[in-house]
């Protein structure tokens, strides 16, 4: 018996607005306990929802951007359960008629596109953040009310690391469409899992949800564990019991979820106080006015107009601040593959031992181009030229002040770098009698000790240029 | 007593002193204030700006004004104090009335006999054993008692038509959205409206004028432009077959409506709206529906009181939010929960809910066909006069039959359309009223033609009234 | 109309009241039974009426006396997105005051008894 794994996700994005989706309250992570809320957020009688437009054209620069078909109008429903971090007792939400419904989400992977169709887009509000502490809960109302874009995806992902992959690919989306800083520790981007496996691949196995997924690396175990854990239900003869289960991420298990019949009826119905709201050919102009170049389109271009590799492609294009950045360096009348080589190379090493990224260093593309071109002239060696890279980085200044200030320029003199050769050539006798039998091996190795003792500032061609013509002489002499 | 008037003697720190006095003395009687300050939000001078400048009104306490409580006539919220206020009272203000108190009303709105307050209930100014109607009980004793000379309402399903009717006075449904319902606590948000309830059908038009409009606060609020008034309408719609059964009295009453408005120059004619008969069951569907979702709100986390927290091991905060709501809500209130609850579970909900919304859809499709054969409509507010309270005996209704009932004023509630209940007779102690229904936005037109109706048939006065205060 | 109460089982009256968040005792949900289940049976009533084909009416009707839409009427704009603090628009209490309200309260956290 062979089990087929059928994997759905939804996935929450936290939309980057100044305010709340219902009210004017301040949207923000991090704060004090309960200092962004307002009698709207804490479900005051008598308050009704606002709604942001700003949450509206977001969410619908998402949709548009799965290639989603959008609504015209955009009107909400009201989910009921009761639960202490969600004020009102019941979500506004979007049910009956989400702003987007069968879009898809191509993305590539390990060389190959993948497309994973979308079922539906749609906008809600978050709920507040509980802290459990012995007998007591602590709640904060900050989260409730920040909005809430969900995308439910069609069961389309085999596995775990589909999953991961997936995730990977939408949070580089929604931060190029600048809608979510895709910050995963901080709640931003969640997701929960919804797996099934069966014994064939002419239907769908019972669905069990995952919840609480809050990162990509819980996502991969989580769908991992499901699979196993489902497959030997079936392989023992039992049936798989379709519910709800929470990842226990101290223990990599799944858990069920105690759901009391009673709660899981949500009992949906158009939300009143929300008529739907008419959106007018400006707003759909806005939204599409907003519309980038998408990540997996961007790397196809820049990979094959500078013959990237497959990982340059995907470094230069993941976060949207490299491609930005990639993109500036090329505007300068830089070579791509030379920037690409240097940014997912030395650049990255060093940003990373720094904690920093691309936007809060030194470096500019404007710099970086300078660097390059100083190397390609020849007027630092590429080993200065990482040196140079870091002084960007410690000292924020340009290149070439860098390379003055610093006294990087190369030793060219034959005079200076003839004396140092010399000095080698008689600490290495055996060397220079292998030269002189024209054994032309150790010239990279002569090489190699001029630079260490010049502290890599020699220009190799010119000691190369030396070496020859020491060579030549003995032979002539 | 003229805006003028009221404006002295809010000014006139004595003069409220003696008006306060007497508000309290009929309050005693008829409990139809849960508060009343004649000092802290009157005016200092006896003239300023604004067309109701001095004009002292009274909140029904689903309401929120600003520093003062909001109870719903719940023991649930009987210590919340409100830190905003409403569109409507803001809009008021702004226009120059001020706050004199808030008014008792039957529980989150819902009830049509004021008996329904865990403050006690109110007692009809014309005989005290009669009730005073509901839910905006205590606005509409409060005018007709001549306490104050206007009141905030809100109507879901006639609470401010009926009362009003019941109480002899002027009560006026505004079209959905024509005034934001921002500040009024929710009971059934599409049927939900502020209404005003005053003593006379020109402060009526002053103060529908002053909170009219959209707000952005309330995103079901609209615009309209102010209709102008045309004169006498030429045809006024009577849904005759529909009124068959109708009580003698009422039906009395109605027929002098009639005639009046025959006198003034209106041709009455006979229109069909079938749909009548099923409006009172999707109302309550739907009312009751949007009520669970509504009132879940109140389960003692965020604010209002609490019951069950003893905060020791073996407590846990389900517990709490249940014996909270439990302890909290009356037996109505329940009651509605339950049954909107129940309308909407899965399984049920296309029997129940989803019928009801196409029925709405059938009875609006009828109104709007008869209001386009006719200009407005006449009709009676309830199918009986001012039942004696506290028995289901004699003239008595039980809850069912008082919910039954409400099918002539919650018909404007599912359709949105405006209604005017005006005072026609007093039938000899217990006030019989009738109301009139136009098109959207032609709430200018209702109160212009019942302002005639009233120059030339004036209308009489309790027995349990402040008299002149100024 | 049926017998009171007919129209609603004792289990199923147990089931929304849990789904409501009511505890009822044992006098109350007779009466309540008894009232709901009256009320049912007077919706259904509705069943008369012939609604095959008949668009739901979902949210408050907007249609002027003639179908047609409201002329010239304009719902608000949709909030533009700016923030600003509780005390700073309608409401005059403070985030800490509107804390504060709660039946309890700790460190600017609202508290209640552990959540299962």
């Amino acid at each position: 018996m062979s089990e087929v794994t059928h994997v759905g996700l939804e996935i929450h994005v936290q939309l980057l607005t100044e305010s709340k989706v219902f009210c004017a309250c301040r949207n923000s992570y991090g704060d004090e306990a309960n200092s962004n809320v307002c009698p709207v957020c804490l479900g005051y009688p008598g308050i009704l929802p606002a709604l942001n437009e700003e949450a509206v054209t977001k969410a619908y620069q998402i949709a548009s951007a799965l290639g989603c078909t959008l609504s015209h109008s955009v009107g909400f429903e009201r989910k009921n359960y009761f639960y202490p971090d969600l004020p009102k007792n019941y979500q506004i939400s979007q049910y009956a008629a989400p702003l987007g419904s069968d879009g898809q989400f191509l993305y590539e992977c390990d060389g190959q596109e993948r497309r994973v169709r979308i079922r539906e887009v749609h906008l809600e509000e978050d709920a507040g953040k509980m802290i459990h502490a012995g007998d007591l809960s602590l709640l904060d109302y900050n989260r409730a009310g920040t909005p809430l874009v969900e995308v439910v995806t069609q069961p389309d992902l085999r596995s775990g690391a589909d999953a991961e992959q997936l995730l990977t690919a939408f949070r580089s989306l929604v931060r190029y469409i600048g809608v979510c800083d895709g910050n995963m520790e901080h709640g931003s981007l969640r997701a929960d899992a919804n797996i099934s496996v069966s014994d064939t691949e002419d239907r769908l196995g019972a669905k069990v949800e995952v919840k609480n997924l809050n990162s990509f690396k819980f996502v991969r175990a989580a769908i991992g564990f499901e699979e196993l854990r489902q497959a030997a239900e079936l392989v023992a003869g039992r049936e798989v019991v379709s519910e709800t289960r929470l990842w226990n991420e101290n223990r990599d298990v799944t858990k069920t979820m105690r759901v009391k019949e009673t709660d899981s009826d949500y009992r949906y119905f158009g939300e009143p106080d929300l008529p739907p709201y008419p959106l007018a050919p400006a707003f759909f102009d806005e939204v599409a006015a907003r519309a980038v170049e998408l990540p997996l389109a961007k790397r196809r271009r820049l990979a094959a107009a500078h013959s990237l590799s497959d990982a340059q492609s995907a470094f230069v294009t993941a976060e949207p601040e490299t491609a930005r950045f990639f993109e500036r360096c090329l505007t300068s009348g830089a070579d791509g593959k030379a920037v690409a080589n240097w940014l997912a190379a030395d650049v990255q090493r060093l940003l990373r031992q720094r904690g920093e990224t691309l936007g809060s260093s030194a470096l500019s593309p404007e710099r970086l181009v300078q660097l390059l071109s100083l190397v390609d002239r020849g007027e630092i060696t590429g080993k200065i030229g990482k040196q140079v890279l870091q002084a960007i980085l410690e000292s924020d200044r340009d290149p070439a002040a860098i390379v003055e200030e610093d006294g990087l320029r190369p030793v060219t003199d034959a005079a200076a770098l003839g004396q140092v050769l010399s000095e080698v050539l008689a600490e290495h006798p055996q060397v220079r009698a292998q030269l002189s039998g024209g054994d032309r091996k150790p010239v990279g190795f002569l090489i190699g000790k001029v630079m260490q003792r010049t502290a890599g500032q020699a220009d190799p061609g010119a000691i190369r240029t030396l070496i020859e013509a020491e060579v030549a002489e003995e032979a002539g002499g | 007593m003229t805006t003028q008037q009221w404006a002295a003697t809010a000014s006139d720190s004595a003069r409220r002193g003696k008006w306060s006095a007497r508000v309290a003395e009929l309050n005693g009687e008829l409990n139809a204030l849960l508060s009343f300050d004649a000092d802290a939000r009157a005016p200092v001078a006896v003239s300023g700006d604004g067309p109701l400048f001095g004009v002292p009104f009274v909140v029904k306490d689903n309401i929120a004004v600003d520093g003062l409580p909001l109870t719903c006539g719940s023991r649930l919220l009987a210590d919340l104090v409100s830190p905003y206020s409403a569109t409507a009272v803001a809009r008021l203000e702004q226009a120059g009335a001020w706050v004199a108190g808030k008014a008792n009303l039957d529980e989150f709105g819902m009830g049509s006999s004021g008996q329904h307050s865990a403050f006690g209930p109110v007692r009809n100014p014309w005989d005290h054993r009669a009730v005073p109607g509901g839910s905006s009980s205590g606005s509409a004793a409060a005018v007709a008692a001549g306490m104050v000379p206007l009141a905030l309402g809100s109507d879901t399903g006639g609470s401010v038509r009926q009362p009003a009717s019941f109480c002899g006075v002027y009560g006026l449904k505004p079209t959905y959205g024509a005034v934001s319902r921002f500040g009024l606590v929710a009971y059934a948000s599409s049927l939900d409206v502020v209404g005003i309830i005053a003593d006379t059908p020109q402060l009526a038009r002053a103060a529908f004028a002053a909170v009219r409009g959209a707000d952005e606060w309330d995103q079901s609020s609209v615009t309209a432009a102010a209709s102008q008034p045309a004169g006498m309408p030429s045809k006024v719609g009577v849904p005759r077959v529909a009124l068959a059964g109708l009580d003698a009295r009422v039906a009395e009453v109605l027929a002098t409506a009639e005639h009046q408005l025959e006198e003034s120059g209106c041709t009455v004619v006979d229109v069909e709206l079938p749909a009548l008969e099923h409006v009172a069951a999707a109302y309550y569907v739907i009312a009751t529906a949007e009520a669970s979702a509504n009132l879940a709100r109140y389960d003692g986390i965020r604010y209002g009181a609490r019951v069950g927290d003893g905060g020791g091991p073996g407590e846990d905060a389900e517990k709490l939010v249940r014996a909270t709501r439990s302890a909290g809500f009356g037996q109505e209130v329940k009651t509605r929960i339950l049954t909107g609850t129940f309308v909407l579970r899965s399984g049920f909900q296309e029997q129940y809910y989803q019928r009801a919304q196409r029925v709405r859809t059938l009875v609006r499709e009828e109104v709007e066909r008869e209001l386009r054969r006719c200009d407005l409509l006449l009709l009676p507010t309830y199918p009986v006069p001012p039942f004696t309270a506290g028995s289901t005996a004699g003239d008595g209704l039980d809850e069912l039959q008082q919910k039954q009932a409400d099918l002539f004023t919650g018909i404007a509630n599912l359709t949105g359309h405006p209604a005017l209940a005006f005072p026609v007779d007093s039938n000899g102690g217990r006030p019989i009223g009738m109301q009139l229904m136009g098109p959207a936005h032609s709430e200018e037109q209702l109160l212009a033609v019942v302002e005639r109706l009233t120059e030339r048939w004036p209308p009489p006065r309790p027995g349990s009234h402040i008299g002149e205060v100024a | 109309m049926n017998a009171p109460g007919a129209a609603l089982g004792e289990d199923e009256l147990l089931t929304t009241a849990e789904m409501a968040r009511l505890a009822l005792s044992e006098e109350e949900s007779a009466g309540l039974r008894d009232a709901i289940g009256q009320m049912l049976s007077y919706f259904d009533q509705m069943n008369a009426m012939d609604v095959s084909g008949v668009a739901p009416t979902t949210h408050a009707p907007v249609a002027d006396g003639n179908g047609e839409g409201h002329s010239g009427t304009a719902p608000p704009p949709l909030r533009s997105d700016t923030a600003r603090p509780s005390a700073s628009r309608w409401a005059r209490a403070t985030e800490q005051e509107l804390v504060a309200r709660a039946g309890d309260s700790e460190d600017g956290f609202v508290t209640t008894p552990n959540v299962l």
